[in-house]
């Protein structure tokens, strides 16, 4: 089982090493986006160094909607993760899976399309392709993520602790919302903006960065106690996206899903976890909920 | 230059995809009860489509119809049936968001077109690529490109291509949002989309509310109304021009659909962009149908506060639709006219259709079916007559200011 985790900090590596991730996910600049911290090249160079040295597998956002332009970067982006040794790209663009055919590197690659990974079908299609995993869509069921691990032959991986993206515009919603009311825009990049609808109280985090705006569920996904039925269909990895979460409750929580590993307890796990955090807004999300109505 | 661009129009039954062809629509795409999004637009049956298909070919039309789910396993049931009816229908491409289902059509329904549904936010040449592999036989742009890029691509691209021109527009990436499953559990990828994105939000940074009590956060998009760039699409060689609305009425798809062949046609014509004074013509033209406010989307750059609707989402509508010419008799001028809203005599009225551009009248006398006159015909669906001093033909569609 591969243990992947967000990284914000640098400094933050040992921690997650010593929690018993495997895999640190790192966020460049341009080419990634939704991730707890975005890192300069240089600093990319570090961390994916200091990762290496422990024994841990680097891994990066490449998650952009690509337009021709901003190809050319992306291909000169990729011949740097090739030559750092970056085990894992994680893209959304069909356009990565052209360049990386190009430049050897389509067996390092993750598809996550987000919402689009919703059938075994489409998964197996795109893990016969020759790309490492893919990522399940967070919107599904756990007996639909069940039947996707039985029926996939592949890698796949799973989301299951952090909150959950929900949507992505292009458009920078904050800053045109500023501008109709006659507010400065001091959220660009910020991590601690929110949406509540107005006739709700759930507080659902909103990104706004170069490459548009991104808003997130009202609840932190915790499935501890499905990790290992997931695990047991075969699920191969797993992610931990510390968006928006203190480095604390992220370490907490990969050592949590190590510990069920080793066979302990989820539900004592768990229980102890969102005592510890009690003023987190934790939810199994989707897994047991269908969302399956049109009207 | 693509003079011959096609018109491609939505239609959520039977009859307003008649009206759409007969209106200018070189294709109709609808969705069937199933695969599709939109499903309460999804009201095609086999034998619908089947009728759409015939009443098309008679027109020189085509029909597409939308399998643009975004599948769970427990959605593929029934697929290769579907597909071998659609093109034993005379179905000429199907609109499909899913990988599996674009292999399924080219194993068996190969007659089948596939067409690259938007869902799949494709914004460059090398993700074509990427489709034009899996037999991909159109690409439908994201939203999110802009006329520079659209442009670019339609003029290198492998396969051919279609953008959108007019109608309402996902706020987020199309297929990339789940507000809807997230706050109504209505799929916004199967066909049960809330439009969660255009309701009133509080946005707080900190412990500190942004936002104003009076004008709250929303996400709504204006409508997208893009006959500015008209000419630079047919001379960047796009396919196909596409309008967004399947929920929309008959009169709706009339009106836009009317304005958008005649400006084609204009163009095609003239082989020159649409001068301020045409271009103001049709934007009024487009007006008279309901739309909501309208922008020129991503065409001209990231969209900004202007291109959003924050407090009043209503619609700018300046004609209301009024009545159907059922027939007419040349001798008598008295066209028989199905009532759809309120007018009376005294009232200015405006005939268009295939064959007529905005002819106006004014009503002198109404006669219901018992032959008795009356001022006002304010019943719906009722027939009465009404001298129109001009030729018209069943089907036209009147309006008033």
């Amino acid at each position: 089982m591969e243990f992947i985790v967000t990284v914000e900090k640098i400094e933050d590596i040992n921690l997650f090493c010593e929690a018993g991730a495997t895999v640190l996910l790192f966020c460049d600049e341009f080419h990634g986006t939704r991730a707890p911290s975005k890192f300069k090249q240089e600093e990319l160079i570090e961390a994916f160094g200091k990762t290496q040295e422990l024994g841990l597998k680097v891994a990066v956002y490449m998650n952009r909607i690509y337009t021709d332009k901003e190809l050319e970067q992306a291909e000169e982006y990729m011949k740097f993760l090739k030559e750092h040794g970056v085990a894992f790209i994680y893209y959304n663009d069909p356009a990565v899976y052209i360049l990386a055919e190009s430049l050897g590197l389509v067996g390092h690659l993750v598809y996550e399309p987000d919402t689009l990974m919703t059938n075994s079908r489409d998964m197996q299609f795109v893990l016969d392709q020759g790309i490492h995993h893919a990522v399940l869509s967070t919107e599904i069921t756990l007996d639909e993520m069940k039947e996707m691990c039985i029926n996939v032959h592949g890698n796949t991986e799973a989301i299951l602790f952090g909150y959950l993206n929900m949507s992505y515009s292009k458009r920078h919603l904050i800053q045109n919302y500023c501008d109709e009311i006659g507010a400065d825009n001091t959220c660009v990049n910020k991590m601690n903006c929110v949406l509540i609808e107005s006739t709700r109280e759930g507080k659902m985090p909103i990104l706004e960065d170069e490459q548009g705006t991104h808003i997130f569920t009202d609840y932190i996904l915790d499935a501890f106690d499905e990790f290992k039925v997931l695990k047991d269909t075969g699920l191969k990895s797993m992610r931990i996206d510390g968006i928006f979460l203190p480095r604390d409750l992220v370490v907490d929580a990969c050592k949590a899903f190590v510990m069920i590993d080793l066979g302990m307890d989820s539900e004592v796990i768990r229980k102890k976890f969102e005592e510890k955090y009690s003023e987190y807004p934790f939810s199994k999300g989707y897994m047991y909920q269908k969302t399956n109505l049109v009207k | 230059m693509n003079k011959k661009i096609e018109l491609l129009a939505p239609a959520g039954d039977l009859e307003r995809a008649k009206v759409a062809i007969r209106f200018g629509a070189n294709a109709v795409y609808l969705g069937g009860k199933r695969f599709s999004l939109r499903s309460r637009a999804s009201n095609f049956e086999i034998s619908d489509i089947k009728e759409a298909c015939d009443y098309a070919r008679e027109y020189g039309a085509h029909i597409h119809v939308t399998i643009n789910i975004i599948p769970h396993d427990e959605d593929f049931d029934g697929l290769e049936g579907y597909l071998k009816e659609l093109e034993n229908a005379g179905v000429t491409a199907v609109i499909v968001a899913s990988p599996t289902i674009i292999q399924t059509v080219k194993k068996v329904a190969p007659k089948l077109e596939v067409h690259l549904s938007t869902q799949m936010s494709t914004t460059n040449l090398k993700a074509i690529e990427y489709y034009q592999r899996l037999g991909v036989d159109r690409i439908v742009y994201a939203r999110e490109c802009n006329l520079e890029e659209v442009c670019m691509i339609s003029k290198n691209s492998p396969v051919p291509t279609e953008a959108f021109i007019h109608g309402g527009m996902c706020v987020n990436y199309s297929g990339r949002c789940t507000l809807s499953n997230a706050m109504t559990l209505r799929d916004a990828n199967r066909g049960g989309c809330a439009q969660s994105c255009r309701w009133k939000y509080h946005l707080i940074q900190g412990e500190k509310e942004i936002s104003k009590e009076d004008c709250l956060f929303s996400m709504s998009s204006k409508d997208l109304m893009a006959v500015d760039v008209l000419y630079d699409l047919m001379d960047a060689n796009v396919a196909s021009l596409k309008i967004e609305g399947r929920m929309k009425s008959a009169y709706y798809i009339a009106s836009v659909v009317h304005t958008y062949r005649k400006a084609i046609d204009e163009i095609a014509q003239t082989e020159k962009p649409l001068d301020a004074e045409r271009l103001e013509y049709y934007a009024n033209e487009l007006s008279k149908a309901e739309n909501r406010p309208t922008s020129i989307g991503f065409y001209r750059g990231l969209p900004t506060a202007k291109a959003h609707l924050y407090g009043i989402n209503g619609a700018g509508v300046t004609h209301d639709f009024v009545g159907v010419v059922m027939a007419y008799d040349q001798d008598s001028q008295i066209a028989k006219v199905q009532v759809r809203n309120v007018f009376g005599c005294g009232y200015e009225l405006e005939v268009f259709g295939p064959h007529i551009d905005n002819e106006a009248f004014v009503v002198d006398s109404i006669i219901n079916s018992d032959k008795e006159n009356i001022e006002v015909a304010n019943q719906p669906m009722t027939i009465v007559e009404v001298k129109i001093p001009f030729i018209v033909e069943p089907q036209d569609l009147i309006r008033r200011k």
